[in-house]
């Protein structure tokens, strides 16, 4: 999809969004778009280079049953003020328009103290184990292992 | 006068616990190192398993697979310009159509569930 030279630099795109609900975000975002691996249905979830850890909904976790999953009891500072919840692993897919979908795993903080609606993803135990680029003229995502 | 040097006390606290504070603190890296240390170590006799896994990068596992996606500007306009009346709810759309709508994610899964659409439907919170 993406090349470096002669090598494979990712293996698809998608357009992403920088703005979905102008007036909760005024500025604008990355929104890409992702499936898990139990789920028939898409979401958004925001790309967050700056978080040391990605957030997943927790009624999206629950629906999924990822409450049950082992996980390592945390209480982290977030952008919505100190959260107790638990760390965990759990595969996703990055869904692509062109080029093939990319399934990759990342460690999420579940707390069902998180407003629903909001998934992040973060910097350690998930973006930093892919490869991804942007193109913010014509909004593409660019993902890849 | 310069202050005598203080022996270091030896760390009493189990790896764990000196775990969880650096992740808790936002020290990832930190808590690598530590993780690292402790399963060369490997003569504590706890269980860092969780850790290891947590603490793990992110892990590829396939390229391929599943349908690929399409154009969703249809599903990002209906939410701009017609999703008011539905704050605090879920929504399930394809294109402009709303497939279902509700407080709960289940309910909104369940109807997905027992109308399959012909296309993976976007589902969204309406905040």
């Amino acid at each position: 999809m993406l090349r470096l030279g002669q090598a494979d630099f990712t293996c698809g795109r998608s357009r992403y969004l920088d703005i979905l609900e102008e007036a909760l975000e005024p500025t604008a975002k990355i929104f890409v778009k992702i499936a898990f691996e139990d789920s028939e249905a898409s979401s958004w979830a925001q790309i967050d280079t700056g978080a040391a850890w990605s957030v997943l909904d927790p009624l999206i976790a629950k629906r999924l049953g990822y409450l049950d999953l082992d996980g390592e009891p945390t209480e982290l500072d977030t952008r919505l003020g100190r959260k107790v919840g638990v760390l965990v692993r759990i595969p996703f897919r990055f869904l692509a328009d062109d080029g093939e979908n990319y399934t990759t795993e990342g460690t999420f903080f579940i707390s069902s103290d998180w407003p629903s609606g909001r998934t992040f993803l973060g910097y350690s135990g998930l973006l930093d184990g892919m490869r991804f680029a942007l193109d913010p003229q014509v909004n593409h995502f660019y993902f890849g292992p | 006068m310069g202050q005598p040097l203080r022996k270091a006390e030896p760390e009493t606290r189990s790896y764990r616990e000196r775990i969880r504070e650096l992740v808790e603190a936002d020290r990832v890296e930190g808590a690598r190192r530590l993780l690292a240390e402790a399963l060369e170590r490997g003569d504590h006799g706890e269980d860092l398993s969780g850790w290891q896994r947590v603490l793990a990068k992110g892990k590829p596992i396939r390229v391929g697979g599943g349908e690929l996606d399409f154009d969703r500007t249809p599903e990002v306009t209906w939410i701009r310009e017609k999703s008011d009346p539905y704050k605090g709810q879920w929504v399930a759309l394809l294109g402009d159509e709303l497939l279902a709508h509700s407080a709960s994610l289940d309910e909104v899964m369940s109807v997905l569930e027992a109308n399959k659409p012909p296309r993976r439907p976007m589902v969204h919170y309406i905040d």
